[in-house]
This record gives structure tokens, C-alpha cells and sequence, in this order.
């Protein structure tokens, strides 16, 4: 999976720009963070990384974006992307079994159901099964979306905040999970978050994003993935921490 | 066997209920004693002892207008449904269409029942007319607002599936919009009786609007009451029947409340 972007500008009727001319290349097996202050553009560019244009009239795009040198919607259309939203967005009326096959269902995908019994066992929601999105706390809807995402088996997979409405120890257990889903399928990762933790715990190239929606600074983190349950991630990369949270508080 | 505080609670609720209406019959029944009422409102075992003189000729009515009422709320439903399905085709269209259904509830529409006798005659057809046109609206608007409002996640997320729109129509347009649906049928399912009396008013040859209507010029308050407890239990059943719909397909929302 090769990601190509260049010259990147995205705004609304020429004259609001979300995006200013962004530049990024990444190559295979790479978690990307996106980071930076609300509004800095972070979930366009997300959102223009699997073909959805903002709701809005009087939009343009400039400049090129391709994802192993297609464009963005080719991937979606052959089912090798997995988004994972802020909110679970699971489907209120169907119980977390129905949630999470649903994708497969949509394309009667054959041993949908044994996939299923895969990932509900993986994400531990197995007694869950037939309980209604209404009837869970607030990490095992997110558990449930997780489930949901990867049943796909996505080459691509794009993250906006899924754990922001999260406390710190379900966050620590869905990144766990998370980095195990990754290293099984090695999709391509793109993360949208505020947490600068949570960039440095799960990638390995960050960007900044900038108020006027540029990239202010990319950083590559060295340390080997996976690092969210190692002692001294958090102690090492204090500084890219310090780094990070500087450009975002100047900007 | 023990009962739980909740059931006990709706059982007093119930107790509560039929005895004001059994003192309210009651009351009815000693006014009745003054003839000036009983000309006027009659009384309750008057009342019985008409139902059971013309008990063939009333259910004659009540059956000619519940047809009309459910035949015609059927037609809402489908119609109203027809025309979400095609906007949801061709979204575009919404925006023509939805100006022109408001802009047509400017007219009071118990007022076309007279066009309605004239275009369609007096049998069946026109009171079938009347219900559905009366019903359309408040289906059609709730199921459109029930759409709209369907969070922009769900629509990302079918994207991403890359489902189709009879997909998206039939796994998030309709079940996601349940709960307003359901809303406009039970606000549908009273006015489609309405419908079909209002447009029996203007000439039937048989039917609940026609026995309300001259028992008003007759001065007959046995029929007239008679035929209003019979109107009044035809909406309450069509009321009943949607929400015994929602109970078996509602279950993911009524749980909540």
C-alpha cells in the first residue's frame, strides 16, 4: 500500500481553505498520526483519503491523492477500506452480532457468519452477541466497531478519533487490541487524534497539522511497534511529546 | 405469585381509569333524568337498547367506513412510501417535492371532500380518496424527516461498505426511520377515519358520516351517539393496530423508553 499525495489543496468556495497544499508519501506498513488543534483539517483530509467530499456545495480540490496510484474511491469500491469513526456508529436496531456481519451480509460474503464468531470472541463480546448497541457501555460499542471494521479485512485503515469519549483504561485496552488487529492484518493505518499519546503509542510517522491546515512538522518515531504495552515507550519518546505539543500550542 | 411495583402501578392506573368511566356513565345516565339532555345527548341504556334494536344496520356502517378508512390508509402508505423511495433515488427530487406538499396542506383539505363526490361519485371510491389524501401527509413528512435525520456516520459508513441504494433503503432508510414512521401512521391511522366520515358528510349510501349527519337533522341522539362511539372505536383500533406494529417492530427503540 503506497500512499501519494502532492500539492494538496481543499477548500470551500475558493475562498475558506481546510487544506493548504499538503505533501505526504508513505510507503507499506506504516501507522500514520494526524495531529493537531480542532479544525485544523484532520478529518477532511481523512475523509478525502477514502473519496468522501465534505458535505458541501461550492467545494475544490487541487492537487493529487492517490492510494497505490488510484484514486481514493477504487479502494472503497473493492472493500479494502475499514473506518473507524468518533462515534461507534453502530446501527441501533441491529444486536452487536448483526453490527458487526452486517459488511459481509452487504456483499454475501461466504463463511460470514464463522468470520463473525472470529471477531466477536476476539474483541471478548461473545455473551454480548445478541445484546442492542443501547444495552453497552461506551468501550464495548467501540469494541464493537473495531470488530466491525476488521471483519472486512481492510488494506486501508482510517481512524478519526475512535477512542476520544473514552476513560484511560478502556482507552489502553483498545489500543492493545487495536495493535493486535494491525500486526495480524498489517493494514495501512491513517489516525486522526488529539492524544498525542495515543500518536506516539501506536505509530510510527506523525504529522502535525497546522491551523491554516498544512503540515507544520513530520516526525518519524524509531522505537519498534508495538509499544502501548511497553514500560518505557511513553519515558522515551517524552521528547517527540514535548515536540509535538510545542508546534500544536505556538501554532 | 408476586407482582411487580411497575404492574401494580399500571393495574391502579387501570382501576383509576374505569372507575371515572364507569362514573361519568353513571352521571350521564341521572342527567338523562331531565328531559331537555336526553333530547340532546340521550343516555346510556337508551343508547344500549338502540344498539341492540339496529345492531345489523350499525355494523352495515361501521363496516362500510372502516373499509374506506383502512383502504384509504393502505393507499397513504404506499403512495407516501413510493415517493420517499424515489427521492431516495433521485435525492434531488426532494426539493421539489417537499415545497409542494407543504404548500398543499395550505388547503384545509376536509374542504375537497364536495370536489371529491363530484370526480369520483358517491360510492366507495371518493371516501377511499378523501382518507388517503388526509393520511398522506403526516406519513410522508415524518418518514422524510425521520431520513434527514440519520446520522452523516451512517451514511459514511454504507459508503465505505459500498452499498448500493436499494441497500441503503432497505437496511438504513427504513429501519432507522421506524420510529417516525410509526409516529405519522398514528397520527394517520385516526385521520384516515375523519377522512372517510367528513367525506360521508357530503353524501354516502351508507356509512358512519351518514348516520352522524342526519341524526343531527333528524334529531335522533340515539344514532348520533351511537354512531359516534363506533366512529371513535374505529380510530382507536387503527390507533391500536400501529401501535401493536411498533411493538413487534419498535423493539430497539421502546426499550430505551
Amino acid at each position: 500500500m503506497k500512499i501519494e499525495i502532492t500539492d494538496l489543496i481543499f477548500s470551500y468556495d475558493n475562498l475558506s481553505t481546510v487544506l493548504n497544499n499538503l505533501n505526504l508519501h508513505c510507503d507499506n506498513n506504516h501507522t500514520i498520526a494526524l495531529v493537531g488543534a480542532s479544525g485544523c483539517g484532520k478529518s477532511t483530509f481523512l475523509r478525502l483519503c477514502c473519496g468522501i467530499l465534505p458535505n458541501s456545495k461550492h467545494q475544490s480540490l487541487i492537487g493529487n491523492l492517490t492510494i497505490n496510484g488510484k484514486e481514493p474511491s477504487e479502494l472503497v469500491k473493492n472493500g479494502q477500506v475499514g473506518f473507524m469513526f468518533q462515534e461507534p456508529a453502530l446501527f441501533p436496531n441491529l444486536t452487536v452480532w448483526e453490527n458487526i456481519i452486517l459488511p459481509l451480509k452487504l456483499h454475501k460474503t461466504p463463511g460470514a457468519s464463522a468470520r463473525t464468531q472470529e471477531l466477536i470472541d476476539k474483541v471478548g463480546l461473545s455473551e454480548y452477541a445478541k445484546f442492542l448497541p443501547d444495552q453497552l457501555s461506551g468501550g464495548m460499542k467501540t469494541r464493537v466497531s473495531l470488530a466491525r471494521t476488521f471483519i472486512t479485512k481492510p488494506r486501508l485503515l482510517l481512524l478519526d478519533e475512535p477512542f476520544s469519549s473514552l476513560d484511560i483504561k478502556w482507552k489502553f485496552l483498545l489500543y492493545r487490541e487495536l495493535e493486535t488487529f494491525i500486526s495480524e492484518y498489517r493494514p495501512m493505518v491513517i489516525m486522526v487524534t488529539h492524544d498525542i499519546t495515543e500518536a506516539l503509542l501506536l505509530s510510527n510517522h506523525i504529522f502535525v497539522f497546522g491551523k491554516n491546515g498544512s503540515i507544520l512538522k513530520e516526525l518519524r518515531i524509531s522505537k519498534a511497534l508495538p509499544r502501548v504495552f511497553q514500560e518505557d515507550s511513553l519515558k522515551e519518546l517524552q521528547g517527540e511529546y514535548f515536540e509535538i505539543q510545542g508546534l500544536i500550542m505556538n501554532n | 405469585m408476586k407482582i411487580s411495583s411497575e404492574k401494580r402501578q399500571a393495574y391502579g392506573r387501570y382501576l383509576i381509569y374505569l372507575v371515572l368511566l364507569v362514573l361519568l356513565i353513571l352521571a350521564w345516565e341521572k342527567a338523562a333524568d331531565n328531559s331537555n339532555f336526553r333530547l340532546l345527548m340521550s343516555s346510556p341504556s337508551l343508547i344500549c337498547e338502540y344498539f341492540g334494536e339496529n345492531f345489523p344496520a350499525l355494523l352495515t356502517a361501521t363496516y362500510a367506513t372502516l373499509y374506506e378508512s383502512v383502504i384509504g390508509l393502505l393507499i397513504a402508505i404506499a403512495f407516501s412510501f413510493l415517493i420517499m423511495i424515489i427521492c431516495f433515488y433521485i435525492p434531488r427530487l426532494m426539493e421539489f417535492v417537499l415545497p409542494v406538499m407543504i404548500t398543499s396542506q395550505v388547503i384545509p383539505l376536509i374542504t375537497l371532500a364536495p370536489l371529491f363526490i363530484l370526480l369520483f361519485g358517491i360510492g366507495y371510491t371518493s371516501k377511499i380518496m378523501m382518507a388517503a389524501l388526509i393520511c398522506f401527509f403526516p406519513i410522508f413528512i415524518n418518514f422524510a424527516n425521520g431520513a434527514r435525520l440519520i446520522s452523516r456516520n451512517i451514511h459514511e459508513l454504507m459508503y465505505i461498505y459500498n452499498a448500493s441504494k436499494t441497500q441503503m433503503i432497505l437496511r438504513v432508510y427504513f429501519p432507522l426511520s421506524t420510529p417516525h414512521i410509526i409516529s405519522g401512521l398514528k397520527i394517520a391511522a385516526t385521520l384516515a377515519v375523519i377522512g372517510a366520515i367528513v367525506a360521508e358528510f357530503n353524501g354516502t349510501e351508507v356509512g358512519l358520516g351518514k348516520n352522524l349527519f342526519l341524526s343531527a337533522k333528524r334529531l335522533e341522539p340515539e344514532l348520533m351517539m351511537s354512531s359516534l362511539i363506533l366512529s371513535s372505536f374505529l380510530g382507536g383500533s387503527l390507533y391500536a393496530m400501529i401501535y401493536f406494529l411498533e411493538l413487534r417492530i419498535g423493539k430497539w427503540y421502546l426499550k430505551n423508553n
